[in-house]
């Protein structure tokens, strides 16, 4: 098959897992442009693509280099620095001995120069020892042999190596021996003496190692002093014949072999086994090597400066992630893009005959016209020539001839670009974004990528704001994993309880830090869901005949308490909008659960309950309340809407009167300026703590069989000057607020009775109401019996039957 | 007279019982057969725009609880912006090169 061929199945199944994750997502009821999402194998995309890099490259970011990089021999590519992880391996430890052959007149030949290493399968590919030019060496003798090693590490290699009483015979600085050489243990050349600064006395011997071809240093210095990169290490990590008897060996398995003769030829001086911390491809978890090979390069350090003003200019939440990006972008080397495979965007690169790549506006802008039209395929598909302008002539090739380059891009390449690929090139978006929204992992990963474009090209982070979430883990902060059986499913979640479920669930999180998730967890979410939605219910429920164009109180003739509820209401809609404003889900869902349990639940509906449902329908009062609940319903519909868009949406055609055809189309609740809103909160909220103590004294009578219900009891209070003023100025039926059926001020707190519960500001009597149960209310009044066409009635219920129903 | 049928007790056809697996995916049908989508867009049109740009999952697998946090902190942003004041689009992303393809497509043969 060919790469044309393979790359035309790649996007065939890349479509088919969009459509599948796209119902997925569309079944989490996400609002989104799903009939015109981007996708990264777009032709426009890559267009845009190969544009970006175009400008890189023309500012001279972007270069060919062989460098050893991180290289997966598992996936058989190089990796980008985002795409290592650290995990621990066992690896073996060697110190191993080079014989001097030029001492620089200072050293005798024979000496042996101590070095260690933990890839023993790297000593094939030594070219060189590095010495540090301010450091102390001494030639110790340790019976017959003599040894080079750093003075400050000559304790820790006699240790290691198991010298007893080593001899100082001689001591040099690092400086003097430039450009000794040493012969190779294992094959008939040199090794050179050079000279750098990344040798420190932290480990090893102060004599170190070098591999230009596999480690990153060790090709600084390679460079230096005019070393070839050696590298006889295949893409598939596997020894080539530069390695001499040990070709054809995996490198891990070279180890064992290598040493093997190392000791054979006498040059082992000492071997074990440890440890450490050691890079990993992240996907295949598999570990990686330092590997020359030849690269494209995005170069950071060309504009590294730039990057941390960018990170400075943004506002990040949480307020570390500053911190990380800025120490990422500190820290790392240049960007490694080219990838040695199949499926990606070609790196837009031709060679002239003498091998010199070509780059230019002209062959930028004819590739990324080329992938517009056809997609990027068409490099795969076309010979170089046929991929160039018509006519295309360059001075390096005289005779006509051009070849394409082959590498892929990174495809941390792809995604950070598109800000150019999606929010420049679609007319309903724009650049910079106001905000990037993805797990911490994207540290390194997008919100890297897409600055190191973003700066290159247009010299400002694609971003103004970045935020972050943590991970889901179990019920315990465990990883979710197949084998422990802990795995939350989404499908499974949306099929069980519902997406609007697992949406609150998402409110009800920290999610800024790790978040955990269990059926468990689900279940207690489900309740507080259950709850909302029984207060919806109820809300509704007693709007029936309620037309707000006509039944509407206003504000000003509202009872207080019925004045109260909203201004709770107002307080509600100004805190969740903040908290929606600043990203803080959880605390919109604490206030909105408070609201509907505490506010609402606990105090307003169970008082309302009776004007409800006994008092003259059309009445003031009755028609108050309808008022307050009218608002509730409709603000607090809109405040969950972003977070229940299905429960939200089905409230909605239920809510009387004319509005908006759709809550999602609507804006959220205005605060509204109330005058007197502090006095009356103040005023209510004493009230609301003298009603706790009243609901204590009612669970004591209840527990005494005193009374059954609340509606059975008459309460007599003693109170002080103070509270005696504030019943005294509340002018709703306080037997309504407190759901009793006689409520009375008996006198001070002195003039309580003995067995009234005597509380810190108040003295409460809890008795059984004087009279008979009213048929209609269920409230005890003296006045049932009192009228006689309705005798079983009391006069309140009398009187409403009479107007209202009499007929 | 029956006094229990003077009292005006709450009357309602909105379920008490979400039913959720089953109604939501109605109500999505409806969202799709409106438009909704498209259907803000207009509705919100000259706004000042607020951009929550898509950072592009990759395109391999099913969605897992990862993904759903995300995704549903996205739209949570994206609903209430376009609740106030500003028109918000919001166009979601895929990637979809890369060798984790390469690899499922080879094991697939
Ligand atoms: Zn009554």
């Amino acid at each position: 098959m060919s790469i044309a061929e393979f790359r035309k199945l790649c996007e065939e199944y890349a479509l088919e897992q969009v459509d599948s994750q796209r119902e997925q997502f569309k079944r989490l009821g996400v609002r989104a442009d799903w009939d015109n999402p981007y996708i990264t194998l777009k032709p426009e995309y890559e267009a845009q693509q190969i544009k970006v890099f175009g400008e890189m490259a023309k500012k001279g970011y972007i270069y060919k280099g062989r460098k050893p990089v991180y290289w997966s021999p598992s996936s058989e590519s190089a990796l980008a620095e985002a795409e290592i992880e650290y995990q621990d391996i066992k690896s073996p430890s060697i110190y191993v001995a080079f014989e001097v052959i030029d001492g620089k007149g200072l050293i005798d030949e024979g000496v042996k120069i101590v070095i260690w290493t933990t890839t023993p399968w790297t000593i094939p590919a030594n070219l060189g020892i590095s010495l540090n030019p301010d450091l102390n060496y001494v030639v110790v003798a340790v019976g017959e042999d003599k040894f080079l090693v750093a003075e400050a590490l000559l304790e820790k290699a006699a240790e290691a190596i198991g010298w007893e009483n080593p001899e100082i015979v001689k001591t040099v600085k690092g400086s003097e021996l430039d450009r000794a050489t040493a012969k190779h243990p294992l094959y008939e050349r040199e090794s050179l003496v050079m000279l750098g600064d990344h040798v420190t006395t932290e480990a090893g011997t102060g004599c170190v190692h070098t591999a230009p071809g596999h480690g990153e240093d060790d090709f600084i210095i390679g460079q230096k002093y005019g070393l070839d990169v050696l590298c006889p290490v295949d893409e598939k990590g596997v020894m080539t014949e530069e390695a001499g008897e040990f070709a054809g060996l995996f490198y891990d398995k070279a180890n064992k072999p290598i040493t093997d003769k190392l000791k054979e030829v006498g040059a082992l001086l000492n071997l074990s086994f440890f440890t450490h911390s050691y890079p990993h491809d992240w996907r295949t978890k598999k570990p990686t090597i330092f590997r020359a090979t030849a690269q494209w390069f995005a170069s950071i350090k060309d504009f590294r400066g730039e990057l941390l003003k960018a990170v400075e200019d943004t506002k990040w939440v949480p307020a570390w992630g500053e911190t990380r990006l800025h120490n990422m972008v500190r820290d790392r080397g240049d960007w490694c893009i080219s990838r040695q495979r199949a499926w990606g965007v070609p790196i837009p690169v031709f060679y002239a005959e003498n091998g010199d790549p070509i780059i230019s506006d002209e062959t930028i802008d004819h590739v990324s016209n080329l992938f517009r039209e056809h997609g990027s395929n068409i490099w795969f598909e076309r010979e170089a020539k046929e991929l160039l302008p018509e006519g295309f002539v360059h001075e390096n090739s005289p005779n006509g001839l051009f070849t394409k380059e082959t590498d892929i891009m990174d495809v941390w390449f792809d995604s950070g670009s598109s800000h150019q690929a999606v929010l420049e090139e679609r007319s309903d978006l724009q650049r910079p974004a106001d905000l990037y929204l993805e797990g911490s992992d994207q540290y390194r990963g997008w919100f890297n990528s897409s600055l190191s474009t973003g700066v290159a090209v247009t010299g400002k982070a694609p971003y103004k704001g970045v935020l972050s979430h943590g991970f889901a883990l179990d019920g315990e902060g465990r990883k979710m994993s197949k084998s422990i059986g802990n795995v939350v499913i989404p499908a499974k979640v949306m099929n069980q309880l519902g997406a609007d479920i697992l949406r609150l669930w998402v409110a009800s999180v920290d999610y800024q830090a790790d978040v955990r998730v269990s059926d468990p967890i689900l279940k207690q979410v489900a309740d507080v869901y259950r709850k909302i939605r029984n207060t919806f219910r109820f809300l509704l429920g007693n709007l029936d005949g309620f037309n707000p164009e006509n039944d509407k109180v206003s504000y000003e003739d509202l009872k207080e308490v019925d004045q109260y509820m909203l201004i709770k209401l107002n307080k509600l809609v100004k805190q969740a909008k903040t908290s929606y404003d600043n990203y803080e889900f959880a605390n919109i869902y604490q206030q909105i659960n408070n609201f509907c349990t505490l506010d609402l639940s606990s105090f307003y509906l169970d008082y309302a309950k009776d004007i409800l449902y006994c008092e003259t329908p059309n009445g003031t009062e009755r028609r108050g309340v309808q008022t307050v609940l009218y608002e509730t319903v409709l603000s607090l519909t809109k405040l969950v809407a972003p977070i229940l868009p299905h429960t939200a949406d089905e409230v909605w055609e239920f809510i009387p009167g004319n509005h908006e055809e759709n809550v999602q189309l609507t804006l959220m609740p205005e605060e509204r300026e109330i005058v007197n809103a502090m006095e009356i909160e103040a005023k209510w909220n004493a009230f609301m703590d003298l009603r706790n103590d009243v609901l204590k004294a009612l669970e004591f009578a209840r527990n005494q069989k005193i009374i059954g219900k609340s509606l059975n009891a008459k309460i007599t209070v003693y109170v002080d000057a103070e509270t005696k003023t504030l019943l005294d100025s509340i002018q709703e039926s306080p037997e309504q607020l407190f759901i009793v059926s006689k409520f009375e001020i008996g006198g001070t707190i002195a003039e309580a009775p003995e067995e009234a519960l005597k509380l810190e500001n108040i003295a409460i009597l809890v008795t059984k109401a004087d009279g008979e149960t009213c048929e209609r209310c269920w409230n005890v009044s003296e006045t049932v019996g009192k009228n006689e066409k309705h005798p079983t009635l009391c006069t309140r219920c009398a009187q409403v039957v009479e107007e209202t129903f009499a007929n | 007279m029956e006094y229990k049928d003077t009292l005006l007790m709450p009357k309602t056809e909105f379920p008490m019982r979400g039913n959720l697996p089953n109604r939501e995916p109605a109500i999505q049908a409806k969202w799709a057969e409106e438009d909704i989508y498209q259907k803000v867009q207009k509705h919100t049109e000259g706004r000042p725009l607020f951009i929550l740009h898509d950072g592009p999952p990759y395109a391999n697998g099913d969605i897992h609880m990862g993904h759903a946090l995300n995704k549903v902190l996205k739209d949570f942003i994206v609903r209430y912006k376009s609740m106030s004041g500003f028109q918000a689009p919001y166009v979601p992303g895929w990637d979809t090169h890369g060798l984790p393809i390469e690899t499922a497509l080879t094991k697939k043969g």
